[in-house]
């Protein structure tokens, strides 16, 4: 990856307030988008987070009635608010994509409406991340790389279960560190995932190991 | 008088049985379980009248020039009669031929090679291909939420005229569904109705000796993929199933095509590269043994006289049903 590039991510604000059982007692998800002095540009950063399940030492809990989540940071609805249920959360789990269940059910509707642009159609399944911008490292025409990760089928599925520890007490944030996935790949030598296959697992499996769960300063 | 009252509502039970048989196109019970089962709940007839306007209707297409029964007539059972590739917007040919409509719901995949995984989602594939419709799903709501017929009909079907993607596919599928084909004479002889003469009974003997382990009784289709020994048309480079599973195993296998109404679902194959069913059986009757990729179903030697090959193709006759290929509640709807 090129020196040149600056650190660049994406901020979800999970804020969790564990001291109190209230109303106040959310987890909140916002975007912020730093803004880019580097190499790479990024026109589209969509995905669907699924799922999301938070823990304290003796429960689960779903965090939402419909656990799909479509982020999309072209958009500024891109916010969720949840209310955590335990006052002493320690884990928080999610997928990143769609799973198999939901890919076989049919046309669905909501944050999975195939209308949403995140539905392939020459081959059934959902697309579980688009990542596309351009950059002069890129060869591909126009410098323009773009990434549909998804494929739900043995052996090609593409989602992946991300679980993180919390620190009781602390509120905290979840980041996607961008920087990172642009390191695990070479926009070099790989611009153009489109379909399911061992390059959606690459690009999915980095795009997951960008999740990291970030302390609030005080 | 209670006695007639009795018998008249039995008789008024009769006849609702007799119109849900009529409509909602139940199957017979020698068909298996179907695949896709829709709560009768959910089945209502103006899902399914929905569906059909919109199966018939070009709006689903880019420049509003092609719909779904373009490719698919319904006196073809639902097939592309003449046309061995599909055809879409601006003139433009596809890769594959426009396979036939109907007994969708025990069908596992959908396409020739399987790509769709659900009969709700499959006409996504037709709407946004820019050999076919070339349109994005997004934009056909917009089209019809800007039509006051449309606005009705979702009213009707569904109680409000919210016009979103899943209401639409899903009554495309109501109405993919109500097409049953399960009246041809082949029926008639299994419900003991009829017997066969003797050329048809001869056929029928021969199709269960050779086709039967493939194309499986009563739907004609075990609805797997097969290589069946096709030479590999350079001007489409269709590798099939491998295109979607991505196992090298996979290459140029098809899946196998359901035989009923294969009379009037002309031209044959994937490609659409036969015209007739004797062209058809003379490929079977002359596969390369030494091609090992086939399908291992076909590695064997045939040897069809030329009347057994009449006489199997007399048997394929009796899979038409001309009860559904002419059944007026498939046809073009009427004016709204």
């Amino acid at each position: 990856m090129s020196t040149s590039f600056r650190y660049y991510s994406f901020l979800f604000l999970f804020f969790l307030n564990n001291a109190l059982a209230t109303p106040l007692t959310k987890i909140k998800v916002v975007l912020n988008r730093p803004k880019l002095t580097d190499s790479i540009d990024i026109d589209v950063f969509k995905c669907y987070l699924s799922n999301i399940v938070i823990s304290d030492s003796n429960n689960k809990k779903d965090l939402s009635p419909s656990n799909y989540h479509l982020l999309d940071f072209a958009n500024s609805d891109t916010e969720f608010l949840f209310v955590s249920p335990f006052a002493n959360a320690n884990s928080l789990e999610f997928n990143l994509g769609i799973d198999s269940t939901i890919n076989t059910a049919g046309a669905l509707g909501g944050q999975l409406d195939p209308s949403n642009g995140m539905y392939w159609t020459w081959q059934s399944g959902y697309i579980n991340f688009k990542i596309e911008g351009s950059s002069p490292i890129c060869t591909a025409r126009n410098h323009e790389f773009q990434f549909h990760a998804g494929g739900y089928a043995y052996p090609y599925n593409s989602l992946n279960e991300i679980k993180h520890e919390l620190l009781p007490n602390k509120p905290f944030h979840l980041e996607i560190d961008l920087a990172l996935f642009f390191n695990l790949i070479s926009i070099k030598s790989l611009d153009h995932v489109m379909s399911p296959g061992p390059n959606a697992i690459k690009i999915s499996k980095a795009l997951a190991s960008c999740f990291k769960i970030v302390e609030d300063e005080k | 008088m209670r006695n007639r009252i009795l018998l008249l509502f039995v008789l008024l039970l009769c006849i609702a049985f007799v119109s849900i048989n009529k409509n909602m196109s139940l199957y017979p019970k020698y068909f298996p379980k179907p695949i896709y089962e829709i709560e009768s709940t959910k089945r209502t007839k103006l899902k399914i009248e929905l569906g059909r306007v919109l199966f018939y209707d070009p709006i689903l297409s880019k420049d509003n020039s092609i719909s779904c029964a373009s490719c698919h007539n319904p006196y073809n059972a639902f097939a592309h009669v003449d046309h061995s590739l599909s055809h879409g917007i601006n003139d433009k040919i596809g890769k594959r031929n426009a396979p036939v409509l109907f007994n969708l719901a025990w069908h596992k995949s959908f396409m020739w090679d399987g790509a769709i995984n659900h009969l709700d989602v499959q006409a996504l594939a037709p709407i946004a291909h820019p050999d076919e419709m070339g349109e994005t799903i997004s934009n056909v709501l917009l089209k019809l939420n800007r039509t006051q017929t449309y606005k009705k009909l979702y009213y009707q079907a569904y109680g409000d005229s919210l016009i979103n993607s899943e209401r639409t596919l899903k009554s495309i599928s109501q109405f993919l569904l109500s097409l049953t084909s399960s009246n041809s004479k082949y029926d008639s002889m299994l419900l003991g109705k009829i017997t066969f003469n003797e050329q048809e009974q001869n056929g029928y003997r021969l199709f269960r000796l050779h086709c039967n382990s493939c194309h499986k009784e009563p739907l004609f289709s075990d609805f797997s993929f097969k290589n069946n020994g096709l030479f590999i048309d350079s001007s489409l480079n269709d590798f099939g199933r491998y295109t979607i599973s991505l196992l090298p195993n996979d290459s140029f296998k098809f899946k196998v095509p359901t035989l009923r109404n294969i009379e009037f679902s002309y031209p044959y194959m994937h490609d659409g590269r036969f015209k007739t069913l004797a062209q058809v059986m003379n490929h079977y009757n002359s596969i390369d043994l030494n091609n090992k990729k086939i399908s291992p179903e076909l590695h064997r030697k045939f040897n069809l006289t030329s009347n057994e090959k009449v006489d199997i193709i007399v048997f394929l006759r009796t899979l038409t049903d001309k009860k559904f290929l002419f059944d007026p509640q498939h046809a073009y709807p009427k004016k709204q």
